[in-house]
């Protein structure tokens, strides 16, 4: 066996630079150094560049008509001079009644989740597979492995949501009549307690965690004796996210509500009229509408990537709040229909600070002067100041 | 007849004239003989000072914004503090309120503090002191708004203030809000 002598060979250098870009999944690179013999010097270096586009889009319109009708009354007692059987006009002798019952509606209308984009790692295909290896070379040989890897992804998202609700709400316990009874008459019209939802919430997210990355796997074995062996990877990462997000949101609540409406005349005896209460508690609530949620990137270095934040808070101008248009304010209104008193309205309040006796006290004050000055003028009598 | 008409008359006269001085004397006091500051501006463990509206009270903390009886006690003493909302140097929305206007009887040096608040403008320096700390803020926005919105209560905006009461002022139809944010 002859001694082989060592040999300095040039370096052996490729130089592979492949620009990639496409829109499918990122490559694998597979690079080694082998083979090499007795005090040999090899190195092999690389450059890679993947560029993936990630583009989602999507596009709801809803229409969401809702009507609720509630009706207790209308009911009509005529004409009596004694009960006529029917369940809710009763009468005994000179007696006519009218009694409605409660109406109670509640609406709901609830628009979740729509448009949502996702753009996962598994989804878009964007990592890389690299690896490296210095393997069975032979003694006293310097073998260098060097990969410098560029993964670009850029994420197109978008959404697009048209969404109208129109909400009709009707409950009615008046509109009743009892003419032309003989003796007393009354009608008592029941309660109407209404509640309504329209609700818009998580409209139009897009999800953008991290947007690629490279698994590096080296193996180094099977070398000589006194060999020295280096793998360097270098991993560069680009993440660029457009994001658009349109939603247009239109609620409508038209509400009508009625315990009175009453008539009773022409009757021959005591009339009376007792109209319901009417409690209404109306809700128009967007949540979440147009949300963009994306992930920090971290340098590889063996801590695992972040869990998704929101991005940071802006301190927007304080803006009144749209009701049923776009943007993620809350609102609450409260309606009450035709009828004697309104009950609890029940939303909260800013603190009442002020107090409106002054101001009627001043009306008052202002209007004892005018009065005061017009019998002046009535009196006749010449003011003592006399003018030039 | 006309005699007791022109003696009437006279007497109705100067008595809605005395009901006017009556209910605007304090504020007749308000702008032309305006409260002297404290010597020592750390009086109070938390107070309030708007320079350019000659306004110093007292703060009490940790009210309930939505409940009547307990506000309006502190309300004759000062000015609250929302509760739930941020307090100076914690970085969160500061939720102050008082009167702008009470009952004529009742009204005192306290328990109308922001009745001049309608007249801060855009840059006005509003200056709060807490435990012997002072914070400086400058109005940059105010909003009229309907008492249901309460938005402005509810959610957090970062580190601003937020001074609260009736618009207009002798009324309580609307809500009058003045932004400030630290300088």
């Amino acid at each position: 066996m002859y001694k082989v002598k060592k040999i300095f060979l040039t370096c052996l250098l490729l130089l592979i630079s492949a620009v990639v870009a496409h829109s499918a999944h990122a490559e694998d690179i597979n690079l080694s150094v082998a083979g090499n013999g007795d005090g040999s010097d090899n190195s092999v270096t690389t450059t890679a560049q993947d560029t993936t586009t990630v583009t989602q889009s999507n596009n709801a319109k809803v229409d969401n008509n809702q009507q609720t009708t509630a009706n207790t009354g209308g009911n009509t007692a005529s004409d009596n001079t004694s009960g006529n059987g029917n369940p809710t006009q009763t009468a005994s002798a000179g007696q006519t009644t009218v009694s409605t019952g409660n109406a109670t509606t509640t609406t709901t209308v609830q628009n979740t989740g729509i448009n949502t984009n996702s753009d996962t790692l598994a989804d878009c295909g964007c990592n890389t597979q690299i690896a490296q290896s210095v393997i069975n070379n032979g003694s006293g040989s310097t073998n260098t492995n060097t990969v410098s890897a560029t993964n670009n992804v850029v994420s197109n998202q978008s959404n697009n949501a048209n969404i109208k609700n129109n909400v009709s709400v009707s409950a009615n316990t008046g509109d009743n009549s009892a003419n032309n009874n003989n003796g007393n008459t009354s009608i008592t019209t029941g309660n109407i307690t209404a509640k309504t939802d329209i609700i818009n919430k998580d409209i139009n997210t897009n999800i953008d965690p991290v947007g690629s990355s490279s698994n590096v796997t080296t193996s180094i074995s099977g070398n000589g004796a006194n060999t020295i062996n280096t793998v360097i990877a270098n991993i560069f990462q680009n993440k660029t996210s457009n994001e658009s997000n349109i939603a247009n949101l239109l609620s409508l609540a038209s509400i009508n509500l009625n315990t009175g409406e009453n008539s009773a005349n022409n009757n021959n005896g005591n009339v009376s009229i007792e109209t319901g209460e009417i409690e209404s508690v109306a809700l128009i609530e967007n949540e979440h509408i147009n949300s963009n949620f994306y992930e920090a990137v971290i340098t590889p270095t063996g801590e695992t990537p972040g869990t998704p934040q929101t991005p940071p808070n802006q301190q927007v101008p304080p803006t009144m709040p749209q009701m049923g248009g776009g943007g993620g304010g809350s609102g609450t209104s409260v309606s009450s229909g035709n009828g004697q008193t309104l009950a609890a309205a029940i939303a909260p309040m800013l603190p009442d600070t002020g107090n409106s006796l002054s101001f009627l006290a001043t009306i008052a004050a202002l209007l004892l002067f005018f009065a005061g000055f017009g019998l002046r003028l009535y009196s006749g009598v010449s003011p003592p100041i006399k003018f030039a | 007849m006309k005699k007791f008409a022109y003696y009437f008359g006279n007497a109705l006269m100067a008595f809605s004239l005395l009901i006017l001085v009556y209910i605007y004397y304090p504020v007749f006091l308000m702008y032309f003989f305006p409260p002297s500051l404290p010597k020592n501006m750390d009086v109070y463990n938390f107070s309030l000072e708007i320079p350019s509206l000659h306004i110093f009270s007292p703060v009490f903390t940790g009210i309930d914004p939505y409940n009547a009886n307990v506000y309006r006690k502190v309300l004759e003493k000062g000015i609250a503090q929302a509760k739930g909302t941020g307090l100076p140097g914690q970085g969160k929305t500061i939720f102050l309120f008082a009167h702008s206007s009470d009952a004529p009887w009742n009204i005192t040096r306290y328990n109308t503090i922001f009745y001049r608040l309608p007249e801060l403008k855009n840059g006005a320096e509003v200056v709060i002191r807490k435990d012997k700390k002072v914070y400086k803020y400058k109005v940059f926005a105010e909003r009229t708004v309907w008492p249901s919105q309460i938005q402005y209560l509810k959610k957090d905006s970062g580190n601003i203030l937020i001074l609260q009461t009736c618009t207009p002022v002798g009324t309580d139809w609307q809500r009058l809000l003045v932004f400030a944010r630290p300088v």
